[in-house]
Parts: structure tokens; sequence; C-alpha cells
């Protein structure tokens, strides 16, 4: 992680640190105090010893605030309450061990960002933008990844927190500017139950909650067509991410955010090495 | 067709509207939710077509058919082909019954007769539509009865079985007119007959009437014709052509015949004269056997009777033929000729040289008005044919009974006698005959001879003859199909017309080949006249008493109701004259009349036809079918519902969102 206070993260610069890294042979302007004297009486050349620097992480929070973001089915949260909880509890962890956080916000005719800061006034300023968000409108969500790809100047952890029920191949090029700017890239896909399972016994008006369009439709007749695209939806979205190395998490809203947390925390770390 | 017994819940019908309504109105009633993935609920609304939408349709369609169903069985359906729409709502039902002798026989699979059965099928079919009104008009009397109950309709004389035939149409009128006279209401009249031809095919002239009879019925679809079709037993009928007695001899000729099959069949002849009974096996070798037989009885006696019987078979009443006789009776023959050749032919053929009992006076066309005809049995015609007075004489002599044949003149005035006139004579080409290639074998004057040996007639060779023209029926044709030998029935008696003449100008008629079995069966059949106090047919005035006399039965052959005494074969005491009655042999001919020929008969009437095969399977001509409707409807709900059950959804995204591992979720897709 590169970031510009030592930290509990790893850093692809070299510094002072108790972890070896590599030599290097000395050049004009090195410290001399970092020469290794044995490796010279050894070989009579001059070598730099290199240990791994310990350094701070950015984590950097797109939220989607389109209006499909305010949908739940039944009793489940809405897409955005639970996209708030996930975001803050990452931010305030963040936060919490001395890392930077920032945050976007994005739909059609929005797109607000606080910049990632280390303190804990920042982490109460982060917390009330969450709380003040009202998702209206279309999604923003491609063009937010992108200006956080060209704005952020070091890599960092970017969550973007969705549906993606947006252009795929856009989203897929966002991905890509991402990762093109060595960017660490999690997504956090955002489903109800009903949006997966489609189980309605009933016509139904279908109203758009984005642009606000409606379609009748006798649900079983139209049953398995849905259910074929949605499955080919998220087939397809997995392989973007996957072809991207992005992190890929779909979410049920009925499940616990705990869970989801915990089981995101573990999977970095293991993919990490010991370190998240 | 169908038919409803509770018409009034056919409105429940309507009620299969309201799978529809619910549809419709679900549709409107739907919710309204607030859907985030909208793009793919419009793909699958785009995709979601043909079969998808056709199983719903299927469903619909399950729902109201089975509604419908409901409705159907609850106005209980009746089907069968004899009622229609209106079946249940019916006021008054006549039923002609046929009673004729060929309605006795029972078909194959079935040990009752067809009257029986279509008894037990008409109370059957009336039970189920609720006992209207029963009147019942029987063929043999004509008469129409108020019956209280169907269930007594067996039970009664008025439809047991007689020796008599039917007038189809002449009791189709005489229904209309009971239905008019009484004003019935909604009345039907249902005809149970076997469809003999003997008993439907009457002149065109009965059915004209019939038709305009049947189209002053108010109701439509007012008659219906339950034809008892189905396939007699093996039978053999038995009739007496002739009886005759000559001094101490009885001679009769005795006619068999078998409905079916062509295979040599060993028949048991028993003759019962007097009172003696003997048998006399003999083979059927072909369908026909004509058998003379001859009978030695006292010379003193002055009359007996007898009958010749067979053993039981599918038609009891035909199985046997009754005589009388009487004292001896000479036969006299006029012949009404010119001078010529053909006179002495004739005088010849009409008084047979060395039998005494035959005799024939000759007189010219002008003595004919001064000629006395009681005596005579035959008149042989060879003259301009007569008019006026002379035609009104010849015509009685018909209506007595008597038997006239006319040849042609050497000279033809222009004049007809009963319709039937005489053509130009016509010679053959030169060295030429005109030939006679067909006749009637079985019936008329040139019917088989005796072991059913056809007449010579191939030996007729004619180089001039006078063509038939008129409404009579062609017994034998000349080779170009017109007509040799035409016969028409006047009154009790026969008209015939020869075609050419016994003289060696026209033909070789007079080498009596031909001749002499023509004029003598001639002869036979006129000297019956003076029999009428010894045979009748059943049904004819003959065959019944004349006031004051009282019947009753002489032979021990059977017994029969005294109510159907009038028609029933047999031999009887009119007082104190003897007399047998015997069935009309018409209903030996098992020829029936096609669907075709009743299109023609009620032409311009809407009329119902149903054929029954006369099996004892069933004893209605109705069935409900409530049963099949409810299967029906049980199908459809089957299907309705398996098209309901949603198939299992794949559970792949079920497990997938659960599963929050990248790795799973790679593997689950």
């Amino acid at each position: 992680m590169v970031g510009s206070a030592a930290g509990r993260h790893r850093s692809p610069h070299r510094g002072s640190s108790v972890e070896f890294a590599e030599y290097r042979e000395y050049v004009a302007g090195d410290d001399t105090r970092r020469l290794d004297w044995k490796a010279y009486a050894r070989s009579d050349r001059y070598y730099i010893k290199e240990f791994e620097a310990d350094t701070n992480l950015r984590a950097y929070f797109i939220v989607d605030t389109s209006g499909s973001m305010q949908f739940s089915h039944g009793e489940s949260m809405t897409r955005i309450d639970y996209a708030k909880q996930i975001a803050a509890s990452l931010a305030y962890l963040t936060v919490d061990q001395g890392d930077a956080a920032g945050l976007s916000l994005c739909h059609e005719k929005l797109h607000l960002e606080i910049p990632p800061r280390r303190r804990a006034s920042h982490l109460q300023q982060i917390f009330h933008t969450l709380n003040d968000i009202e998702p209206k409108g279309n999604t923003g969500l491609v063009g937010a990844m992108h200006d956080v790809a060209e704005k952020i100047p070091q890599r960092a952890l970017v969550v973007v927190l969705s549906d993606f029920f947006c252009d795929m191949e856009a989203f897929s090029e966002a991905l890509q500017h991402l990762r093109y700017r060595k960017h660490d890239v999690a997504l956090f896909h955002l489903l109800d139950r009903q949006e997966i399972d489609f189980h309605f016994e009933r016509p139904h008006r279908f109203v758009d909650m984005e642009d606000d369009t409606s379609i009748v439709a006798e649900p079983s007749l139209i049953a398995d067509e849905y259910i074929q695209a949605m499955k080919a939806f998220l087939a397809d979205i997995r392989t973007r991410a996957y072809d991207t190395n992005s992190s890929y998490n779909l979410i049920t809203t009925d499940r616990p955010y705990e869970d989801i947390l915990r089981d995101f925390l573990i999977d970095r770390l293991s993919k990490k090495g010991g370190k998240a | 067709m169908i038919s409803f017994l509770q018409q009034g819940v056919l409105w429940l019908l309507a009620a299969a509207i309201l799978p529809v309504l619910i549809h419709l109105m679900n549709r409107r009633r739907h919710r309204t939710v607030q859907w985030a993935a909208m793009s793919f609920l419009l793909e699958a609304t785009r995709e979601s077509r043909g079969q998808k939408r056709l199983k719903h349709l299927v469903i619909l369609t399950c729902r109201t058919l089975a509604i419908l169903a409901i409705a159907l069985v609850a106005a209980r359906p009746l089907i069968g082909g004899f009622f229609g729409w209106n079946g249940g709502q019916l006021d008054t039902v006549v039923l002609i019954l046929d009673r004729s002798v060929s309605m006795e026989i029972a078909p194959e699979g079935s040990s009752e007769s067809k009257r029986l059965a279509v008894i037990q099928r008409v109370k059957s079919s009336l039970d189920e539509i609720g006992n209207p009104r029963l009147i019942l008009m029987d063929s043999a009397s004509g008469s129409a009865q108020d019956i209280d109950s169907p269930d007594i309709l067996e039970e009664l004389s008025a439809v047991k079985p007689t020796d008599t035939s039917a007038n189809v149409p002449d009791l189709i009128i005489q229904a209309v007119d009971h239905i008019t006279s009484q004003k019935l209401g909604r009345s039907e009249i249902w005809v149970a007959s076997d469809l003999q031809a003997a008993d439907w095919k009457h002149d065109e002239g009965k059915w004209a009437s019939a038709r305009a009879a049947l189209q002053t019925l108010p109701q439509e679809n007012a008659l219906r014709v339950l034809a008892l079709l189905g396939k007699p037993k093996s039978n053999i009928s038995v009739q007496i052509n002739s009886s005759r007695r000559e001094a101490e001899e009885l001679i009769l000729e005795i006619q068999l015949f078998k409905n079916q099959g062509t295979q040599p069949v060993d028949v048991i002849l028993n003759y019962n004269i007097n009172g003696t009974s003997t048998s006399t096996p003999v083979r059927m070798q072909g369908q026909t056997l004509v058998r003379q037989e001859r009978f030695a009885i006292p010379a003193d006696s002055t009359s007996g009777y007898g009958y010749v019987s067979l053993t039981p078979d599918a038609n009891p009443r035909d199985n046997v033929s009754y005589f009388a006789y009487g004292e001896t009776k000479d036969t006299h023959s006029i012949i009404v000729s010119e001078i010529g050749e053909s006179r002495a032919a004739l005088e010849h053929a009409a008084a047979l040289p060395g039998v005494d009992s035959q005799k024939s006076t000759t007189i010219s066309p002008s003595e004919w008005l001064a000629t006395p005809t009681d005596q005579a049995s035959l008149i042989l015609w060879q003259a301009p044919l007569p008019t006026e007075a002379n035609a009104k004489k010849l015509t009685d002599f018909l209506n007595q009974g008597g038997v006239v044949i006319c040849f042609p003149a050497t000279t033809q005035p222009e004049s007809s006698f009963q319709g039937i006139s005489w053509e130009a004579t016509e010679s053959s080409a030169a060295n030429m005959f005109f030939v006679v290639p067909n006749w009637n074998k079985n019936d008329g004057p040139l019917r088989n001879g005796l072991e059913d040996r056809p007449l010579p007639i191939q030996k007729l060779k004619a180089i001039r003859r006078a063509g038939i023209l008129g409404d009579g029926s062609q017994l034998a044709t000349w080779d170009d199909e017109t007509s040799f030998l035409s016969r028409k029935f006047v009154g009790r008696g026969t008209l015939f017309f020869v075609s050419s003449l016994p003289d060696y100008s026209w033909s070789n008629l007079e080498s009596g080949d031909i001749l002499v079995p023509l004029i003598q069966r001639g002869l036979v059949a006129g000297s019956q006249r003076f029999g009428s106090g010894l045979a009748a047919t059943v049904g004819s005035d003959a065959a019944l008493p004349i006031a004051g006399e009282i019947r009753q039965r002489v032979d021990d052959y059977s017994e029969t109701l005294s109510s159907n005494n009038d028609y029933s074969a047999g031999v009887w005491k009119f007082g104190d004259r003897l007399i047998a009655t015997n069935r009309p042999y018409t209903e030996d001919n098992t020829t029936v009349i096609s669907s075709e020929n009743l299109d023609t008969f009620f032409k311009g009437t809407n009329y119902t036809l149903f054929e029954d095969q006369g099996s004892q399977e069933n004893d209605s001509f109705t069935q409900e079918i409530w049963q099949a409707i409810l299967v029906f409807m049980l199908a459809c709900l089957i299907l309705e519902a398996i098209l309901c059950l949603q198939p299992k959804r794949p559970s792949e995204l079920k497990s997938a969102a659960k599963t929050n591992s990248p790795s799973s979720q790679l593997a689950s897709s």
C-alpha cells in the first residue's frame, strides 16, 4: 500500500523497517549508514541493504445513490441503507487503524467527493454525508469510478457499493481504468432477494424507480425469462470482476451486514498475507 | 344429437365466462410495485411469448370448459340421436307402431322381436324425457289410443303381433290429423318400423299427401323415425300360392322363401288337412322353392281347410299358410278378340284340351257389353282398348278380383285403359328378333315353376311388337329394356299388358311354352275371386266378417286374442262360410328402403332418423351422458392443475446469493 504516513500496511517503497527486502549496489548519494559491511567484506563491493517500509491505507468508498438504490421488498432493508452501513463500518475501521477514508456519492446529477483523511473528525463528516443521502435519478456510477481513478494520485482501496444496474460495457471500462491506476477494487453487489427470485403471485404494475416508466405484467408468464436474464447478468458481472482482478461480493439485503463485513475482511486477510 | 332433461338450468352455461372475467379483472386489479431491475423485466416480457401464452390460454380454456361441463351435467344431457334439442319439452308423443309381420323377426344378437325391442326402447325413452302424454297408433287398426302410462304399453292388445302389413304414409297422415283435430299442443310423431319396403313404398301420391300434412304442423322436427335395422336371423317363410280342388284331389302350390344364404337347407313341411297332419322333408337348393303337392280328399266332401307350416324359426308369423277349399268349380274365360290366328291360340291356352273344367267364350269387341262376366275368372282382351261403357265394365270386373290380360290389336286407335295404352307397332330388322332376356322369376305370371324351374322365356322370338305406355310395373322386358309384360293392380283384380301376339306374323307365342303358363296362372289368380269365400289377405275387407256374421276360428295352429282376430291369419268360419286368411306375402320380402328413400319421402320436411341395430345392450333410444361429461370436466381440471404447477426454479441463484465466497460464486456460474 502506498501512503503518506507510516502505518500497518505493507508499502512498495523501501524504508526503515525490520523486514529485509533485497540488496542493491551502492550509488552516490545513498546513506552510507545503510551499507552492508558484511557483504562488502565478503564480495569487496558496496551493497545497500533494503527493508520493506510499512505505510498507511487510503480507502475510497464509491456509493451509488441512484433511485434504484432505494429499492427494498417486504421487510428487508433498502439497498442504500445497507450500503450506508457497510461504507460507514469500513470507513470507521479504516480510520480507527490510522488509515485514510474517503467517500464518493454519485447519481445522474450529483457527484460528491470527500477526499481521504485519517482524522476522527473527518470520519464524522463521512457519517453525516452518508446519513444525508437521498437516492434519486439515474445512476452516475461509471462516471464516478472514472473520476476516482483519475483523482486519487496513489494506489488505494476502492470499494464500490451499488446494484450495478448500468451499462456493463461502460462499467467494465471503468473497472479497467481503476485497475490501470493500480487501485485495489472491491465490488459490493447489493440485491434484494425478491429481485433474484421474482416471486409474485398476481399481476403487478412495475414502476421504474429511476425514471417512473411502468409496465403491467403477469409474473407467472415472465418469471422464467426474468430469472434467466438475472442469472446471465450476475454471471456477466462476476466475469468482468474476475477479468479485472476485482473482488466481487454478491449480497442480498436480507443478510446481516456484520456477516458480510466479516467475510470480506477474512477474505482480504487471506489474500494479503495476514494484513488487511 | 344431444337433448336436455333440465333445460331450465342451461342458463348456467353463461357462467363459463367467469374465468375470462376473473382473468380480466385480475389484470385490472394489479398491484403496483416500485422496481429497480426494470431492464430484465422488459427483456423477460419481450421473450415471454408463444408457448407461455398458449399455456395460459389452455389453462383459461380448461377452466371455461370445466364450468361448461358442470352446467351441462346439471341440465341432464341425453344422447342417442332419437331426440333433438326439443326432446324434453314435449307435451305429446304419437307413436306409430309397425305391427306388420316383418316386425316379428328377431335380429341377430337378440332373442326378442323388433316389435318388442322397440316397445322397450320407447318406454325407456319416454321415461327419460319425463313421460309426456302417449298416444299409440298401431299399423293394424290405424286408430289412436291414449295410453295412461308407458309401463302398460307392452300389455296392450294394440301392440301385439299381427299378420298384417303396414301403410306408413297413411298412418302419418292419420297421426297429423289426430294432432291437429285434438289440438295436442307440442307434439311429435315417432314412427317405429323396420323400414320394410313393402310397408313404406306406396305410391308417390300418398307421400305427397303425407308431406303436405307434416308441413301443416307448427312444430319443426315433429317427425322422428326409429328404424330397427338389425340384421335379421336366418328365417324361412312359407306361403300357399294357390289351392284348388280338382274332383277328388286338392292341389296346393307351396312356396318357400329363405331370407339369407343360398346354401342347401333341409326343411320339414308340415301339412294339416281337415285335422290330419303329415310331414314331408324337402331340400331347398336356392333361396326360393316352389312345390306342388296333391292330396286326396273325399269325393263327397263339400269343403275343407288346413294349413302348411314350418318348424319355428326367427319369425314365427311367417311359418304357416292357411287354405280352405270348397266344391269343384269350372273356370270360365272370356276372350274378346278380333278374327285371326291369335284368337285360336288364346282359346287353346285358356281352355286346355282334355281339361273339362276349363271353359272359354270367344266374343267380338262389339258383343262385350252384352256378355255376362259374373262367372268369368279371366278376360283376354285382344282388341282395341275399351272406352267409356266398355272400359267401365272391364274395370268393374277387375275391381271384383278378376284378371284381365290385354294383347295388341291389329289396329290401334288412340285410347288407353287404366292409364296404359299401346304404342305404334314396331317390326324387327330383317333376320333379327325381339327377345326377352329379363323377367321377374319370383313374382307374376312368369315366375319360376315347381322346384324353382324357370319358364323358357328365352325361346320367345318376336318380329313384331307394340310398345306398352303407361304406369304399369314391368314384369318382363325386351332386350332394349322396353316392356314385354306389364302389370297393374286395379281394385282386387290384376291387369296385364302383353307386348306381342300369338300370331306367326308377330311372334312364336302360340307355341305355348310361354302363353299357356301365362294364361293358366292368370286363370288361377282370377278364380280366387270366387274363392273370396275361401281365401283372403289379412287386413283386407274380404278378411272381415260382414254384418251379422260371427267369427270363429276353426284351425288348431295357434290361438289369437279375440281383440286381434281381425289382424290374425287362420281358418275362420264367418257364420256358415269358411275362409282362410293369410298374411300379405309382400311381408316375406325383407327388402328395406334406404335413407335416400326416406329423404325423398320426407323432402321439404324436417325429420330425424335414428337407426337402431336392435341389440339388447341398451333398452333406450337415449342415454344420459353426464358420466362422460364429468370425466371430461375432471380431465379439464387435471390438465389445468398440471399446467398451473410452477416448474422448479433453478436453485443456483439462491445458493449463490447465500454464499458470499467469490470462488463459490464463480463456480456456481
